[in-house]
């Protein structure tokens, strides 16, 4: 059977990264992903990233994509298997999967798991009718495929996707009728709600969408305030006319194949849901499965990134690369880490993690 | 948690859930069903979901159609509704001429007892199961009494039913000993606390060695892990299951058009449990059921798991009272839990209310095996 040292799913920013990171340390890789290029959501990234230098602050995600791509396909020791789904990862390190529509399977020295996450879905009535999207999809549709979704948009959701998707929804000739939000207050930066406030969108907080309007596709919606339990408020309510409703009320980690490994797993809301317990060097309890981006907690590209680098070069190491310049360059990732997440913003993290922190075992 | 009971039963899977039912049902009063998990956590939960009259021995085929009988009116009495039954039948192939009149005799001695089962030639095979292919095949016999249930609605309507007659059921509840004096049953002691009873009821499937072993009982059970796995959904077309004795599966199209199929791997490790699932045992599953059913080669398999048989040596239920200790009863499917579990559940309750049994009980109770007295049943993978 074909083996690889170590074996990353999914190839988005964190999968890249970690590719990149075992790579230089001088072990084999094979990097796994679904789709028909690597790059996850960076390619639909048009904004510019925040934090240092480091981390390509002030880059476009399709940009970062590019440069990733190039790396990965300049180093000889990465394969990339795209159109790549995984299927299992078995108790003796064996991963089947297909590659395009063909079974295969191979060993694994050591596996980083970094399949990302998915939207979540919000129950109102008929939020199955054609008209209603994940922020997801609304940005995927414009910036991959240049398709405006629709012309008169509801926003839901008012975190950093729900505004910087209702930009980008503006950007691209859209009007955006309204953003709604059921916490108390904007759950985004500042400056992405400065942004679509500037075009004159309203961002409603306290307020849920409590139905879609329309036979065939969305003609409207029903809005309701809420109260400080999130329940509707009744007599509240009241329609708007937009075409198009986009939901942004986060992410969920794809967590699926860490559970298969048998990785110990805990609910930790601050992470976004199901997320494995694992070391500073994120190896889960599973021996030798790493975890790494949004399926180790919801955040952002650049801590996806960083997460990646530490994963890889921890999986190298642990695979007999234990120079001290790795040891080195580990830490120096963790610490950039530590940087990003320190701040304001980042206490929510900290506070998941601190929850989900494998602990020495006496 | 209860201080005393009258029955302490051990296991939530369709034994279980089933002895707990018709005890309750005969009226038996302060009954108490402990689980470790939850129901149907074990076997019963993980299984084929397929149950069956096409026997080769008298006792096997008394058990199934006092099962049949039941199902059929399960739904409605316990009030729980649809157990998703679909008697599509079972096609026992054959390869030979000797094979053939295996069939034959098992199917004569089937009708002496009014299963409706038939021999079929290739051609016949070909029209009950147009997907089969049935170029080597000598026939087979075939019945339309049996089939399909959702076995975790039929255990979760066997509770429910037994909930509504006044069993308690606990969740989550590890039996960690029996406490046994003089001989006879005086207590079940779990991580909950004790329960003072004189009357416990083992099923326990696959772990049913391990709770013998408490109360001093040896009961010749093994637990073995078995794998299933089931295909994305093709149109429906139905037909029976494909029991096949050379290749050693069993293969049925469910309603949602996916196909369902298992192995009963011979190498397969005893005594450990375990639902770890083995990618060795899906591409040989696979390969030996792409030969019989072609059409599936290139279609995708959604879901692989692994459930436990607890195995004995004649294959064949026991249930009843045990010789070492008084109020032990036994109520073991060994690996016929499910399509049993009616039969299982009346007659462990009528040995535990010292009623007169509905059946002869001389080829299910545990002494069988001292006495040589195995069940020996042909039509059995």
């Amino acid at each position: 059977m074909k083996f690889s040292d170590v074996v990353i799913i999914g190839g988005g920013p964190a999968g890249m990264s970690a590719a990149l990171a075992a790579a230089e340390a001088g072990v084999r890789v094979t990097m796994m992903d679904r789709f028909s290029e690597p790059g996850g959501q960076l390619v639909k990234q048009t904004h510019r990233f925040f934090g240092s230098e480091h981390e390509r602050a002030g880059t476009r995600g399709i940009e970062i994509v590019e440069i990733l791509r190039k790396q990965i396909e300049e180093n000889p020791l990465i394969e990339v298997k795209k159109n790549t789904d995984v299927l299992g990862i078995y108790s003796d390190r064996v991963i089947t999967f297909e590659e395009d529509h063909v079974y295969g399977r191979m060993t694994a020295g050591k596996i980083i798991i970094a399949t990302g996450a998915s939207e979540k879905m919000l129950q109102f009535e008929n939020n199955d009718l054609p008209g209603v999207y994940g922020a997801g999809a609304v940005q995927t549709l414009m910036n991959v495929y240049g398709i405006q979704p629709g012309q008169r948009v509801l926003m839901i959701g008012a975190g950093n996707i729900g505004l910087i998707v209702s930009y980008q929804l503006l950007q691209a000739g859209a009007q955006v009728a309204a953003i709604v939000e059921a916490a108390p207050r904007i759950g985004g930066y500042k400056v992405h709600a400065s942004k679509v406030r500037r075009f004159g969108v309203p961002i409603y907080t306290k307020t849920t969408i409590k139905a879609a309007l329309g036979d065939h596709r969305v003609t409207g919606a029903v809005l309701a305030d809420m109260d400080d339990k999130f329940q509707i408020i009744p007599g509240t309510e009241r329609e708007i006319e937009v075409d198009t409703i986009c939901i942004a009320v986060g992410l969920a980690p794809l967590s699926e194949l860490l559970v298969h490994s048998g990785a110990e797993m805990h609910y930790v809301p601050q992470l976004g849901g199901f997320v494995p317990v694992r070391d500073e060097y994120l190896e889960t309890t599973a021996p030798g499965v790493y975890v790494a981006g949004d399926v180790s907690c919801i955040e952002e590209a650049t801590a996806a990134m960083l997460e990646g680098s530490i994963a890889g070069v921890s999986a190298a190491i642990a695979s007999g690369m234990n120079r001290p310049e790795l040891i080195a360059k580990r830490e120096e990732f963790v610490e950039q880490l530590a940087i990003l997440r320190s701040g304001a913003a980042g206490k929510k993290i900290r506070d998941g993690l601190k929850l989900i922190a494998r602990r020495e075992q006496n | 948690m209860r201080k005393t009971a009258d029955v302490v039963i051990i296991g939530g899977g369709a034994a279980g859930t089933s002895t707990a039912y018709y005890l309750s049902k005969m009226g038996a009063k302060n009954v108490v069903l402990v689980e470790q998990n939850y129901t149907p956590f074990g076997g019963t939960g993980r299984c084929a979901a397929q149950f069956r009259l096409q026997f080769g021995s008298i006792s096997n085929c008394k058990l199934g159609l006092l099962s049949v009988s039941q199902f059929d009116v399960l739904g409605e009495e316990t009030g729980f509704g649809d157990l998703e039954i679909d008697k599509h039948g079972y096609l026992l192939t054959a390869y030979t001429e000797e094979e053939m009149e295996c069939r034959r005799r098992d199917v004569e001695l089937q009708h002496t007892l009014g299963i409706q089962s038939v021999v079929l030639d290739p051609k016949g095979c070909k029209e009950v199961a147009p997907f089969l292919e049935v170029g080597e095949l000598a026939g087979g016999s075939y019945c339309t009494g049996e089939g399909t249930i959702n076995p975790q609605k039929m255990a979760l309507a066997f509770k429910k039913g037994a909930q509504d007659r006044g069993v308690e059921f606990y969740n989550y509840t590890k039996v960690t000993g029996i406490r046994v004096e003089g001989g006879k049953v005086k207590g079940v002691i779990t991580d909950k606390g004790e329960i003072a009873t004189e009357c416990v009821v083992n099923a326990t499937g696959e772990w049913g060695k391990f709770i013998g072993r408490m109360a001093g009982v040896t009961i010749p059970v093994e637990p073995e892990k078995h794998q299933i796995c089931i295909t994305e959904p093709l149109e429906y077309i139905g037909g029976p299951m494909i029991y096949d004795y050379r290749y050693g599966t069993y293969i049925s199209q469910v309603k949602h058009g996916g196909f369902l199929m298992g192995w009963s791997d011979p190498d397969v490790e005893a005594g450990i449990i375990d639902f770890n699932t083995e990618w060795r045992v899906l591409e040989e599953l696979c390969r030996r059921v792409v030969k019989q059913v072609p059409a599936l080669a290139n279609v995708r398999i959604v879901r692989h798991w692994a459930g436990q048989y607890g195995n004995g040596p004649d294959h064949s239920i026991i249930v009843g009272p045990v010789p070492e200790v008084e109020g032990f009863i036994c109520a073991l499917g060994m690996t016929k839990a499910t399509m049993f579990a009616p039969a299982i559940g009346i007659l462990a309750a009528e040995s535990v209310l010292k009623a007169k049994p509905s059946l002869p009980m001389e080829p299910y109770t545990i002494d069988r095996f001292a006495k040589g007295n195995l069940i020996i049943d042909p039509a059995l993978l």
